[in-house]
């Protein structure tokens, strides 16, 4: 194999970055071979976007060098070269479109290359037609979905004919379905010969990866296969970064005697390597015990056939609800699953009355929500919502006046000790971070000021749109944690998301919404295995779900168990055997 | 009910809907020009009869390009409050001469005859170039309106004019407007759910107008933030200002188009010289 990317003690230390600061990059040293798929991780801030930039000649060392097939990537002269040999996606999958329509995006590159038009149709058809967008060529993509804005971001890289391919977090935005399929396609590609770097925050997706890079700090802390970086001997926890899992469960059955010391990376792999219940026979049967169904007492939200249509009476109308019933009880936590598209915002943003149904009804404990002349601010004062990316919608100066906004619109009292607790519940400091300008702050210090500013308003009722997503490991388990903490305090809490995982972690009732309306509807217990309608919604049922149904293929009597998570699958077995 | 948050519906651009019809099929260049043939002749006509010419013009556009005129009648209706109080100036404050016949009196301005004329015309030049540019946008997409200036520009490239550049501007532009409206959505839904006050009671322009205010600076930057992205996203597609680039789309200009533009270019002069031929 040949080396085709060296990069040479890199440092990278942007100009105007605080003196008090370290550098960004610490001297990395890295070879990539020709046609590797090498994986990058490390925490939020850790230098993984900054290293990929230097491949492609967005970003220039500060000490150090990198060569792409022999070429500097600092020479001016190398630059077309270097575009058309390494292609990037990024992370936000609506930031890189630049044309209006699907086929002129892809078409943009090519139009760079200066190719005759015929060359151009032939090409942009060829990527339509492999990323399955051949029939939404003349569409705008601001009114596609997610995963199809992703795929063109694809098609218009791959139409340029790159012989590396950079992925920033590239499924941070999409469903469980649409990654499974983008990761396919990833895996098609690398197959195909294409070099591939891919920066990700879910462990799960780089197991078959060629190299794995851990980044710390701007330092290059391991590096290895993923055998070596998941055995075990790495404290991946340490900094900021979990197992996948299919290895911690495979943790668990291990410590049951059942498997080799070889570690399991792929769920199929630890799936083959279970034993069939008839080898354990001579063990002990438990009693299946079937969970109580729970009736509801006390229906404090209640969301009855309501139906949504945006931008209705235009060209662009876009029906988002078709009916959806939801109930939630006062002091519980709910889980709204669904891929993307299937309503789950919109259902949010009715339930706190920033949204009107056309036709249904909408109640939230005294409040007629669907009744215009119910004032938003009343609702708003036991409801609050936390909008999917909420730093972007920021709109003050410093970090004080963000959170403190809520409570002046509101005429609250005690101003400052309420922001001073919102604060410090998310875990920033009141005095350290109160004046700094928000534009200095972390992506993941944003984060927490977006629900300190939800949270000072200290609501009933909390509703969180796709809290977790473009989190590292530790923020997501931090998040989850404050979770917990809100619903001890009482707190009725709505979390809409695709992350089964992570909902399976919390919720106590979940319900599956699919183009408009909820299909399922329970205690989460319960739905988590319903497969059939996890599949419907789009959705993939957690790992430990999809292992307990093999196990019951392989003739367990786990039917009916609560397995939604890897403890409860384990102590499930542990029980029986 | 439509939301007070949705800000996409009352931008015009990409409100395109892709047919198959004999105006859809015309050329971009031919039609681009069309309508701007169609524009200057309803602007600039002097009278109700070469309006109407251009209204019956335009309705025969709707026809021909199956596109549905309810959307421009919702368009009218918005505008409408604007257009009354622009028609109301005109009748008070409209210039007067000695010979004009005064046929009344409101708040002590006169009213002539010929004022309550020129408001009248211009309340309908507005309805009918409202239509017009409604069924602009719903029969030519955004890129074809690029590729018809690609190529009407060109010629302009001898004299060392930056036709590129000026075309990633146009295009940029048209990518940003739905965007834009979209942010400006996000963040007005960000702050009634915090409790700011985005309810909606009457027509109350002042009100609105307080809302819609603290809206533009965290606009600005957030635009500014996308479009850093974008032009790194750009850049590394290999977009190089000042370096030759091609187009998806070659362009063919058929007898059936220079017959459209002939003929649309033959009514707007008819409107526009409407008073010498009567």
């Amino acid at each position: 194999m040949k080396a085709l990317i060296q990069i040479e003690n890199l440092y990278f230390r942007p100009e105007s970055l605080d003196p008090n600061r370290p550098d960004i990059l610490r001297g990395i040293s890295l070879t990539i071979d020709e046609g590797e798929f090498i994986a990058i991780v490390g925490k939020n801030g850790s230098g993984k976007t900054t290293l990929i930039k230097h491949i492609n000649g967005l970003l220039f060392p500060t000490h150090g060098r990198v060569l792409v097939d022999g070429l500097d990537t600092r020479l001016p002269e190398n630059r077309a070269r270097l575009q058309s040999l390494v292609g990037m996606v990024f992370q936000n999958p609506a930031d890189q479109i630049v044309a209006s329509t699907v086929e002129e995006d892809v078409a943009f590159g090519l139009e760079n290359l200066n190719l005759p038009t015929s060359e151009i149709r032939e090409r942009v058809a060829q990527q339509l037609a492999a990323a399955g967008l051949t029939h939404e060529a003349a569409r705008p993509p601001h009114l596609l979905s997610g995963g199809q804005v992703q795929k063109v971001a694809l098609a218009g890289v791959l139409a340029r004919h790159p012989c590396v391919i950079l992925f920033d977090e590239p499924t941070s935005m999409l469903d469980p379905q649409t990654r499974q399929s983008f990761l396919r396609r990833l895996e098609q590609l690398h197959r195909d010969g294409l070099t591939i770097i891919y920066v990700t925050h879910h462990m799960e997706e780089i197991v078959n990866a060629d190299k794995v890079v851990l980044l710390h700090n701007g330092l290059a802390a391991h590096m290895g296969s993923p055998e070596e970086i998941f055995g075990g001997r790495i404290n991946l926890y340490e900094i900021g970064l979990e197992m996948p899992e299919t290895v911690e469960i495979a943790e668990n059955f291990r410590s049951l005697g059942w498997l080799s010391d070889r570690p399991f990376l792929a769920p199929q792999a630890l799936i083959d390597a279970l034993p069939d219940y008839y080898d354990l026979r001579n063990h002990k049967t438990s009693k299946v015990v079937s969970p109580l169904p729970r009736h509801p007492t006390d229906s404090f939200i209640q969301v009855d056939d309501v139906h949504y249509t945006y931008l209705s009476g235009s060209p662009l109308a876009k029906i988002a609800l078709r009916g959806a019933n939801f109930i939630a009880q006062q002091g519980s936590v709910s889980a709204v699953a669904g891929a993307n598209g299937s309503g789950k915002s919109t259902l949010l943003q009715h339930i706190n009355g920033i949204l009107r149904p056309d036709s249904g009804r909408v109640r939230v404990g005294k409040w007629a929500v669907e009744d215009p002349r119910t004032p938003v601010r009343d609702v708003i004062r036991e409801v609050g919502l936390v909008f999917q990316n909420p730093e972007a919608q920021f709109f003050e100066v410093f970090v004080g006046d963000e959170i403190a906004y809520g409570p002046k619109q509101l005429n609250m009292d005690r101003l400052r000790e309420r922001v001073r607790q919102a604060m410090e519940m998310v875990g920033l400091e009141f005095e350290a971070f109160k004046d700094r300008r928000l534009e200095t702050l972390s992506g993941g210090e944003k984060r927490k000021v977006a629900l300190a500013s939800t949270l000072v308003l200290d609501q009933q009722v909390l509703l969180f749109d796709e809290p977790t997503a473009g989190m590292d490991p530790q923020a997501r388990k931090e998040l989850i944690g404050l979770f917990r903490a809100l619903r001890d305090q009482g707190k009725t809490i709505i979390i809409a998301s695709h992350r089964m995982e992570e909902l399976a972690s919390i919720a106590e009732n979940l319900s599956l919404m699919h183009a408009g309306t909820v299909i399922q509807s329970g205690p989460s217990a319960q739905v988590f295995n319903d497969s059939a309608a996890i599949q419907r919604a789009g959705l993939l049922p957690p790992l430990s779900v999809q292992i307990s149904c093999s196990l019951i293929e392989k003739g367990w009597p786990i039917q009916g168990k609560d397995t939604s998570t890897a403890d409860r699958l384990f102590s499930v077995i542990k029980d029986m055997v | 009910m439509s939301s007070r948050f949705e800000f996409l519906g009352s931008t015009a651009i990409g409100q395109y809907i892709p047919r198959q019809s004999w105006i859809h099929r015309r050329d971009p260049r031919a039609r681009l020009l069309a309508y701007l043939a169609i524009f200057i002749g309803v602007v600039f006509t002097p009278d109700f009869i070469g309006l109407g010419v251009g209204f019956v013009c335009v309705l025969i556009f709707y026809l021909m390009a199956q596109i549905p005129l309810k959307p421009s009648v919702k368009g009218i209706l918005r505008a409408l409050p604007f257009l009354l109080i622009l028609a109301l100036l005109q009748i008070l404050l409209g210039g007067r001469i000695d010979t004009d016949l005064v046929i009344g009196n409101i708040l002590g301005f006169g009213v002539t005859q010929r004022s309550v004329f020129n408001a009248l015309m211009l309340l309908t030049r507005f309805t009918v170039l409202i239509v017009l540019i409604n069924g602009f946008v719903m029969t030519i997409s955004t890129s074809q309106i690029t590729a018809a200036l690609f190529y009407l520009l060109k010629p302009a490239e001898v004299v060392r004019f930056p036709v590129n550049d000026l075309l990633m501007v146009v295009q940029i532009t048209m990518r940003f407007l739905p965007l834009i409206a979209q942010t400006a959505e996000k963040i007005a839904k960000a702050q009634a759910a915090r409790g700011g006050d985005w309810d909606q009671r009457g027509f109350n322009p002042i009100g609105q107008a307080k809302r819609v205010l603290p809206l533009i600076v965290p606009l600005i930057i957030n635009s500014l933030k996308r479009a850093e992205t974008m032009a790194l996203a750009m850049e590394s597609r290999g977009f190089n200002a000042g370096v030759k680039r091609s187009s998806y789309y070659a362009l063919q200009f058929s007898w059936k188009d220079g017959a459209f533009l002939l003929l649309t270019t033959g009514v707007s002069a008819l409107m526009i010289f409407s008073k010498i031929i009567n």
